[in-house]
Parts: structure tokens; C-alpha cells; sequence
């Protein structure tokens, strides 16, 4: 028994949605990446040189084949500071957000 | 002069109030990062191997030796630089062309075999360094029918390349 296409519409609609959405989470993905593949499977070594090349291009992801470093970098380095909270990842980041306010003062949502 | 007691002072120079003491030698630090260091990587090992072997063997001899061989760990850096700054003066044009594949597939190796057969030769021809991968039957780059041959995307850039290089000549 054939199906009528009229039938496959509806899944034809449904299914496209689904390639839009996934398909535009990975242009935004790689249009934040500059351009760029996301990475994975970074291992520990990975991270730490992913932290140097931000350290040493000021951007994400910023690659540079210059051989010797600016003279600031010899100094250089990045912390990771995190707020107190009893909830962390647990509820809503806006909630969150509004305590780093109130906390640091500072109220820009971007 | 009374800037530190401004304070409607918002910028300052960020000057390092903690210098190392004089007494451990200066060096300038290797500014090339992750993707340019492992497509060079080989290169590096091939100029610098005494260094290195000097500065591990001086590691194991001092245990650990953070403080003990600092001038045998500058030696290395030194060395590492001389060679990224050749390989910019004389394949800069082909270093990249490896390095952006590299950053472009999660930096692994086996996809950028095109463009780094090109990068091969131009640094075999003008800076005269082997590539040797230590502990295996078979060099990767000798190999006549390796599994991985590189994305086709870079097999693309790499004819592109090819091509507006020969244009240029």
C-alpha cells in the first residue's frame, strides 16, 4: 500500500526543524570558535596550552607562529575566581548572574 | 607623580613588582603557540636534542632541579626559538598552511598529511633538519600508503596552495 505524501508532510516539517536547529547550534559554535573546529577529547596538557595561547594572542582560539613571546608574557598569567554559592549549576544562571551583581557590584548582563 | 593617589585613576601600567633576582639568567620566552609548536615539534627535536637530553639528564641528576638547571632549561628555549624563528623566515607561507589545518581538526596529525609533506619539504630543502619519530618501525611521512591521507579539505587548500605558488614563480 502506497502512502499518499499528503501523509509525510507533517515529517518532512518536523524533521527539517530539527536539521535547523542543529544545524545552526553548530554555525554559532563555530562561528564563537573564530572560524575554527570545535576541540575535544582535550586532555589536562590540552587545557594548559589553550590557556597559554590566550595568554600569549588575547583571543580564543588565537593562533600565532611568532617565536618569541612579548616580553609581558614572561609575567603573564590567568586565575580562575568563582563566587560562593550553596547551588552551583543548579538552578537558573540568571539567579546566579543577579548574586555576582549584588556581590561585585557589577550589573552588566551581556 | 601623585597618580597612585588618584583615584580617578582607572589604568596603570602593569609593571611586575617582583622580578626574578639577578641572579638566574634572563631569557626570552617562546611566543609560538600550541598548533605552530606541535607542527614543528619534530623539527625542534631535531636541532635541539642535545639540549633537551642535557636538561632531563640534569633533571634526574638534581631531583626534580627547578632551581638547580634553569640555565640548561634556558638553553632548550633558546634553541626552541631559533628554530621557529628560521622556520618563519624561510617556510612561513607552508608552516602556516600545517599549523591552521591543525587548529582546524582538533590538532591532530593524521589529518593534515597533505600540507605537511609540503611543509616537510621546504624545511628538508632550506633549513636542513631531519624528521625523526622516535620508537616506531616506519616514518609516517616515508610511508608510501598511509590509512590516514588528510581531511579532503586540506587536501584541498594544499593543491590551492600548490598552485598559487607555482602561479607566483
Amino acid at each position: 500500500m502506497p502512502v499518499p505524501f499528503e501523509g509525510l508532510i507533517p515529517y518532512t516539517i518536523m524533521g527539517m526543524f530539527f536539521g535547523l536547529a542543529g544545524h545552526g547550534v553548530g554555525f554559532i559554535r563555530y562561528w564563537d570558535n573564530g572560524w575554527k573546529n570545535d576541540r575535544f577529547n582535550l586532555d589536562e596538557y590540552d587545557q594548559k596550552m589553550m590557556q597559554r595561547d590566550f595568554l600569549l594572542t588575547g583571543i580564543k582560539r588565537g593562533q600565532t607562529s611568532e617565536a618569541v613571546a612579548p616580553e609581558h608574557f614572561k609575567t603573564a598569567q590567568t586565575e580562575l575566581q568563582r563566587y560562593y554559592t550553596p547551588y552551583r549549576d543548579q538552578f537558573f544562571s540568571f539567579r546566579e548572574r543577579l548574586y555576582r551583581g549584588y556581590v561585585t557590584g557589577n550589573w552588566e548582563f551581556e | 607623580m601623585l597618580g597612585e593617589f588618584n583615584i580617578a585613576r582607572h589604568e596603570w601600567e602593569n609593571v611586575d613588582k617582583n622580578p626574578l633576582p639577578a641572579d638566574i639568567p634572563e631569557v626570552e620566552e617562546v611566543g609560538a603557540t600550541s598548533a605552530p609548536l606541535l607542527s614543528a615539534a619534530y623539527f625542534i627535536g631535531a636541532r635541539c636534542k642535545p639540549y633537551n637530553d642535557d636538561f632531563l639528564l640534569c633533571k634526574d641528576a638534581n631531583n626534580g632541579g627547578t632551581v638547580e638547571c634553569l640555565k640548561e632549561g634556558r638553553r632548550v628555549t633558546r634553541c626552541a626559538v631559533s628554530v621557529l624563528s628560521d622556520l618563519n623566515k624561510y617556510c612561513f607561507d607552508e608552516f602556516k598552511l600545517n599549523y591552521e589545518c591543525l587548529e582546524q581538526n582538533n590538532h591532530n596529525l593524521g589529518a593534515c598529511r597533505n600540507s605537511e609533506k609540503i611543509f616537510n619539504k621546504c624545511v628538508f630543502a632550506n633549513l636542513k633538519l631531519t624528521k625523526q619519530i622516535p620508537g616506531v618501525k616506519e616514518q609516517i611521512h616515508l610511508k608510501e600508503n598511509p590509512i590516514y591521507t588528510g581531511t579532503s579539505n586540506d587536501k584541498k587548500i594544499s593543491k590551492e596552495f600548490l598552485k598559487s605558488k607555482e602561479s607566483q614563480n
